[in-house]
């Protein structure tokens, strides 16, 4: 167990040099140019030069690549070419908005996707498994564009439940009330998704000798349920939660864009449309960590769940 | 069997389930809307008192007039910013602000001397505003140390002098009218004056942190949060007096529909808007917003590569412009406001501007005849053009490639991209087309620039690569009356002719306040005060 | 061959018939020029947000156009975003996760961190980055959007490949000698297309949905070509005034999605007996 998460957390350094390098050579291959897009309407070559060899954008690819990872390994991660800030700070400061609203939405995802998944698979072919999957199946097809302006219609407008904006103050009530519909709207595909994942794995698992050997065995059919299949029947399931919270971390820009929410969606959004360099690097530097983390936590997780993965 | 009966099942439940949806997309009936709120959920949602919420579209980045570009800087920094004279809102002329009186000049035209009121004070304890604060702020943007990106806006000055503690005077190079525009806070980026004392104290970067300006509004350093929340309070010592309003909270909403929505709620007080469908939407239906209109000094138009075969004859260039159905534009994404521009970019209520009479027809027979004159069939034209990425800008590039799909060209589009492609393309000679907007002043100059040969790219944005109007411009920067205004109708008949750029539209502004907001009145190029609103009792 | 079709019919009901759903809006889409009661271009400043009528059965747009047209037309560009981008994504990733999860070490090491790297950036910002980088347009926004989803698909193909490659049977063949890439082929391949078809059965409906967020941000399918996502974000713009715009494109998602889904539980099924009925 423990060389396994010595050898997972080697593999994830990798992983973060790789993503550090791949997005280092993407920045600077997509067509545009920083300061072309800073300068605007007041581009002069003059004015240009200046900046770019204030932003160390004049000297070869591979001396800025260089000084890049040895400044980033020195914990200096470099300022903004727009704002002029450390990008740590921008990033730490909208990483809040975005995490909140992340475990939001799936909290709401699970609450929904993980019961409905298990009723229509115990149910199956019944009309509880038909209604939830056609339930999912609408869920996926709303664009969260075009469901964030319906939740708004209907519910801050036309009920006056929730704000429409915002991310709300410091006290943790009229923080929840800015995160109901974000996390709805965000969550929905998420738990259409979990219920049929939880659906055909348990379905799967109902279907294994270990469950029929129990049955017959004459268990009790709630406890071969809960006990036996349901414990089994998670484990994808968990591995795609895993993975969900932490590709939630990497920021919804559309639905951050539709609530008028800051967050690490939005501001790695306009970082791109500014060939904001610096900070679109430490954006993905920063997502890459979470999600390494994230996935050594549940695939060690894993072992709680099922005894019978080993690590080799 | 009956596997596939309950999928049939399930299917039609489903779609009923969409169409719900799609139901619940109507919103609350007209009726229910006309209807007064519930007062609770007022309550909850109003501001606090003394307090306006002012929403803006677009993030800011930097505080610096010198440094900065972004239309977004503006709304923000009257509020923190004072200047020599802003617009007065009814007729677009310079009117004295913190200058006393409009300035005096010399015989030959090129001094101007200017006093300022005395007693106007800096922000967060920096002292009193005197003429050597004003000199340092224009001198900043000529110094060619300090790479001011507007340094060419500010090609007449020679140098700002501080005479005495409250008089200071402009040296130009050659006499030239529009140069009082410069001091303007029209745009705060050039007009807005910072402090000189500020300056040396906290430099570049503490300024960018903790901006120190003499508008009516301080800048809350203490709740600034970058991209997120911007906050002023009153200026108790403002030399007009405190402003009426505490506080205004600046949130930004890039999203029109959250906006207008935002605003029905009443969690936003005010805020300028730029997709016009939204506003026809949202107004008049809803009780507490009212929206203002007010005509705007801007112009979008199409600039034509004309260093390009076949564009570099202007019969391929009238062609295209006929072929463009710019009332299309007009009524679809503007609802039909603002106006349809004559023949050249020239806006009818700028100084010196006549109307020549020579208007684009959307005329597609003819666009095929000339494109024939030039020995192009008009399913063989290819070109390709791009525009800005915004949801506005998507509806402009929609409209124009219906347009010319529909005149029967080979294969012309403009594409919309986001901010760091449009920037890469724009400038690019393999790149025909630019569908690009201007918000300026009454001043002709600052358009007669968009076709001045210095400002061919790199160095500007002559995305017409068209220098042949320059000896004109030149000629009608050193001149004023009567005999300027002759020069302008030239140009104006040699753009007409030449067609290098194609006007298409020139826009119409709208602001959306509720009902608790009084004073706001707006003009040309947003500009509006904001020491004149006040809250309604 | 009749009689194999009966077959099918009788044991996969469902399946078969979202067959038929997908086909006949596959040939709706191909038929389009015929099928579509107006050209979806023709555009009447008159007659914009005209709801539902005898004249245009799905209302008409913002710029006057029948949505119903535009939607029938836009079934050409949707459905080729959403299958090819899939089909782009599957592949990568099959091929991927199936020579990572058979291989094993060194090339599984390698394969695995490029699919983690990948993983590294959020799925729509990927996409965006590399629509950027090859420019807009029908083409570069399947491939984007192909690419950014191919390592989730890997990470699926590599963990069925683990579990499959483990059993006695590969064991057996491998021991007998068979070829490597006869037995990813034959006997790894279709006992893992099982999750692989339920994945890409849903990300046929994100691809389709992910030309439109594209679009949202301001790339995508230049205007005025009709995708449904496309429909659907001018349905936003104008909620108020013309529900119906996003209507139409709406459930035309909806029900592409519902059958591919119910056909992809079939294909399941049908490869795979023991987890059906």
């Amino acid at each position: 167990m423990k060389t396994y998460a010595v050898k997972r957390l080697l593999q994830g350094f990798i992983t973060v040099i790789g993503a550090m390098t791949v997005v280092f050579l993407m920045v600077r291959l997509v067509p545009g140019d920083p300061v072309a897009t800073l300068l605007g309407d007041y581009y002069t070559e003059e004015a240009a030069q200046v900046l770019r060899s204030e932003f160390g954008l004049h000297q070869p690819i591979y001396v800025q690549y260089f000084n890049y990872l040895t400044d980033a390994f020195q914990g200096d991660f470099g300022y903004s070419f727009v704002t002029g800030r450390p990008v740590y700070n921008t990033l730490v400061e909208a990483f809040p908005f975005t995490m909140e609203l992340a475990i939001a939405s799936l909290v709401f995802a699970l609450t929904i996707g993980v019961p409905v998944g298990v009723m229509a698979a115990l149910n199956r072919n019944s009309w509880i498994d038909m209604l939830s999957m056609a339930f999912a199946i609408a869920f996926i097809s709303i664009p969260g564009f075009y469901l964030g302006v319906l939740l708004l219609q209907y519910f801050s407008l036309g009920l006056g439940w929730f704000p429409v904006t915002g991310v709300g103050g410091p006290e943790l009530a009229d923080r929840l009330r800015h995160l109901v519909l974000p996390a709805i709207a965000l969550g929905a595909p998420t738990a259409a998704i979990s219920a049929r994942m939880t659906r055909s794995s348990v379905v799967e698992v109902m279907g294994e000798d270990y469950i029929r050997t129990a049955r017959s065995k004459g268990i009790h059919e709630r406890i071969v349920v809960f006990k036996h299949a349901l414990r089994n029947a998670m484990i994808p399931v968990v591995a795609i939660i895993g993975l969900s919270v932490a590709v939630r971390f990497g920021g919804s820009v559309v639905i951050e864009t539709v609530f008028a929410r800051r967050g690490v969606g939005y501001l790695l959004i306009q970082s791109i449309y500014d060939r904001d360099f610096v900070q679109v690097q430490f954006g993905i530097l920063f997502y890459a960590c979470v999600l390494v983390l994230v996935n050594i936590i549940c695939d060690l997780s894993y072992a709680g769940l099922d005894p019978r993965i080993r690590y080799n | 069997m009956s596997r596939f009966t309950s999928r049939k099942i399930a299917l039609l439940l489903a779609s009923v389930l969409v169409l719900g949806f799609a139901a619940f997309g109507c919103g609350p009936p007209e009726e229910e809307v006309e209807e007064p709120e519930d007062p609770d959920v007022d309550e909850v949602d109003e501001p606090d008192e003394d307090t306006i919420i002012y929403a803006v579209g677009e993030a800011v980045c930097g505080w610096l007039p010198e440094q900065t570009t972004g239309s977004g800087f503006s709304a923000p920094a009257r509020l923190f910013l004072e200047g020599l004279y802003r617009l007065d809102v009814e007729t677009a002329e310079p009117v004295p602000s913190l200058a006393k009186d409009m300035p005096e000049y010399s015989d030959d035209g090129t001094v101007l001397t200017i006093e300022i009121h005395e007693g106007a004070k800096w922000h967060h304890g920096y002292g009193e505003v005197t003429a050597e604060d004003v000199a340092f702020s224009f001198n900043r943007h000529v110094d060619p140390d300090v790479d001011s990106v507007h340094q060419a806006q500010f090609w007449a000055l020679e140098e700002a002098v501080a005479v005495d503690d409250y008089t200071v005077e402009f040296h130009l190079s050659e006499p030239f009218g529009g140069f009082i525009y410069n001091l303007t806070l029209m745009h705060p980026g050039w007009g807005g004056i910072i402090s000189k004392e500020a300056f040396e104290d906290l430099g570049v970067e503490g300024l960018e942190e903790k901006p120190v300006g003499a508008g009516p509004y301080v800048f809350n350093t203490d709740e600034y949060i970058p991209r997120e929340a911007l906050v002023f309070d009153a200026h108790e010592d403002y030399f007009k007096g405190a402003p009426d309003i505490d506080r205004v909270e600046m949130p930004q909403i890039e999203d029109s529909s959250t906006l207008a929505m935002a605003m029905e709620a009443r969690e936003i007080d005010m805020t300028l808007l730029r997709d016009v469908p939204i506003w026809e939407e949202y107004t008049g239906r809803v009780y507490p917003i009212d929206g203002h209109t007010y005509d705007e000094i801007h112009i979008t138009k199409m600039d034509i590569t004309t260093i390009n075969e076949p564009w570099d004859d202007p019969r391929a260039r009238w062609a295209i412009a006929h072929t463009i159905d710019r009332e299309a534009i007009r009524q679809i994404v503007y609802e039909g406001y603002g106006l349809i521009p004559d023949a050249n970019i020239l806006h009818p209520d700028m100084m010196h501007v006549e109307d020549i009479g020579v208007d684009i027809e959307h005329d597609v027979d003819r666009a095929h005849e000339l494109f024939a004159e030039v020995g192009v069939e008009a399913g063989d034209v290819e070109a390709t053009g791009c525009t800005y990425g915004s949801a506005e800008y998507r509806n402009f590039a929609e409209v124009m490639n219906t347009s010319f799909a529909e005149a029967g060209l080979g294969d012309v589009e403009i594409e919309p991209l986001e901010r760091g492609a449009f920037h890469d393309q724009r400038g690019s000679v393999e790149n025909d087309f630019v569908v690009i907007a201007h918000p300026r002043w009454p001043d002709p100059d600052p358009f007669l620039s968009l076709v001045h040969g210095d400002a061919i790219p790199p160095d500007g944005i002559n995305f017409c690569w068209w220098d042949e109007a320059d000896d004109l411009i030149d000629k009608s920067r050193v001149t004023d009356g009567d005999e300027r205004t002759e020069i302008v109708t030239e140009i104006q008949h040699l753009l007409s002719e030449e067609m290098p750029q194609v006007p298409l539209y020139h826009r119409q502004g709208f602001v959306m306040v509720t009902d608790r907001v009084g004073g706001v009145k707006m003009g040309p190029g947003w500009h509006f005060d904001p020491y004149q609103l006040y809250i309604e009792e | 061959m009749s009689k194999e079709i009966k077959k099918i019919f009788r044991q996969h009901t469902a399946g078969a018939v979202a067959f038929c759903v997908v086909l006949a809006i596959v040939v709706v889409a191909l038929l389009a020029p015929y099928v579509a009661p107006r050209d979806p271009y023709e555009y009447d400043v008159q007659r914009r947000f005209e709801p539902p009528s005898e004249d245009y059965l799905a209302g008409t747009d913002n710029m006057g156009r029948c949505v119903l047209s535009r939607v029938i037309w836009g079934a050409r560009i949707s459905l080729q975003v959403g299958l090819v981008a899939v089909l782009i994504g599957a592949f990568l990733g099959l091929i991927m996760g199936l020579v990572a999860g058979y291989s094993g070490s060194t090339t599984e090491a390698v394969i695995m961190r490029i699919v983690d790297v990948g993983l590294s950036f959020p799925f729509i910002l990927l996409a965006i980055l590399i629509t950027a980088f090859f420019g807009g347009g029908l083409s570069n926004v399947m491939i984007a959007v192909g690419i950014a989803r191919a390592p989730r698909m890997a990470r699926i193909a590599h963990a069925a490949t683990r579990q499959v490659r483990e059993t006695e049977y590969i064991e057996a063949s491998r021991a007998m000698g068979a070829n490597r890439i006869r037995i990813m082929s034959r006997h790894i391949l279709p006992n893992i297309m099982a999750p692989v078809i339920v994945r890409a059965t849903l990300d046929i409906a994100i691809a389709i949905l992910a030309e439109s967020s594209l679009s949202f941000l301001g790339m995508g399918i230049t205007p005025p070509t009709p995708t449904w996502g496309g429909i659907i974000a001018v349905g936003r713009e104008h909620l108020r005034r013309a529900s119906w715009i996003a209507s139409a494109p709406g459930i035309a998602i909806f029900i592409t999605v519902l059958s591919m889904n119910i056909l992809g539980d079939g294909v399941r099924d049908y490869l795979d007996p023991k987890v059906g009925t």
